[in-house]
């Protein structure tokens, strides 16, 4: 090992900062232990880090973490404040009614913040595509549990689609 | 009268997947437990997979009996056995052993860490968990205790 001469007012010993060399193998958890992925990056701005990429798969897309949401970062591992909502990505969903509406595909959301609006949830690749709005969710945890009846659900939709038509036609007659 | 709809078979609960309070599947449904004096379902018998033992849940912990799946309406402490303890810096100490029940309740009381196969486990009581999820992180000051031992840490405070 390579024997290191220290130039500083402050630090006594480097055995215990992060070394860049290293991040790479770094684990990324969750709030709830979840590993979420390694550091693919480290995003500086001057001396202070902004945040860090993370990278969960060779396909699936790195997500940048800010730094603020960032509870431990050592030499080891890297901790979390949050649950990241891109976990939610392949977790099931089921309704009251214990029906599997399949896995989550797609997450849509307003803005970079750790929030959502809804799911997109497909059972199989080339099964229709359901829509879940956020406050329609119960349980978010290992998987997702939602606080409707599907079928009951997309009934009132339709139904409410109908009479918004038929609204449309009276107001275009008149 | 009842209605055609509101009965269901057994064929609408065995070989369902079990789905816990937390949205895991913890196995599926294998038997079906009747009363036979009262002649009513008391419980069911769920097969939590390869190596696993049969986990029996009463009656009174399900939601559901769904479409495709049964809900319960609570998650089984036993499946915290084999997660991964981090402490409070996200730093892997070992895994989870045991769990150290209340009676035959679902509550527990603590949980038996081993740092690995050949080492001796130690307890963490309840109170010294902040988050049981896809792993278990423990609180910053956690005391560790020898396995079997109920020794009040109070007592060790007043000695102090």
């Amino acid at each position: 090992m390579i024997q290191i001469e220290i130039i500083s007012n402050k630090i006594k010993s480097i055995g215990d900062l992060v070394n860049s060399r290293r991040l790479k193998k770094i684990v990324v958890i969750s709030k709830s232990g979840e590993i979420v992925g390694k550091i693919r990056e480290v995003r500086m701005k001057g001396f202070s880090v902004e945040g860090l990429v993370i990278s969960s798969g060779i396909l699936s897309v790195p997500v940048f973490i800010d730094r603020q949401f960032i509870k431990v970062f050592n030499q080891n591992e890297v901790l979390l404040a949050i649950n990241p909502i891109t976990t939610l990505r392949g977790l099931s969903v089921y309704d009251t009614s214990g029906r599997n509406l399949g896995k989550v595909r797609k997450i849509l959301r307003q803005d970079n913040r750790n929030e959502f609006t809804s799911l997109v949830v497909r059972n199989k690749f080339y099964s229709r595509a359901v829509l879940i709005p956020k406050d329609k969710i119960d349980i978010m945890k290992k998987n997702i549990i939602l606080n409707i009846d599907y079928l009951e659900y997309t009934d009132k939709l339709k139904a409410k689609e109908l009479r918004a038509k038929a609204e449309e036609k009276e107001t275009g007659k008149k | 009268m009842r209605k055609l709809g509101d009965i269901i078979t057994s064929d609408d609960i065995l070989g369902k997947d079990v789905i816990d309070s937390e949205g895991e599947a913890i196995g599926v449904s294998t038997k079906i437990h009747i009363d036979n004096r009262k002649q009513t379902i008391i419980g069911l018998t769920i097969d939590q997979g390869f190596m696993k033992p049969e986990l029996y849940v009463g009656l009174e912990y399900v939601k559901k009996f769904g479409v495709d799946s049964i809900l319960l309406n609570t998650s089984p402490k036993s499946k915290v056995r084999g997660l991964k303890v981090l402490d409070s810096n996200g730093k892997r100490i070992g895994y989870v052993d045991d769990v150290i029940n209340i009676g035959k309740t679902n509550r527990f009381q603590g949980i038996n860490i081993k740092e690995s196969a050949f080492k001796k486990a130690y307890t963490v009581k309840s109170k010294y968990i902040k988050e049981i999820g896809h792993s278990v992180i423990l609180r910053k000051n956690f005391i560790k205790e020898e396995t079997g031992k109920k020794e009040p840490e109070e007592k060790e405070d007043n000695a102090k």
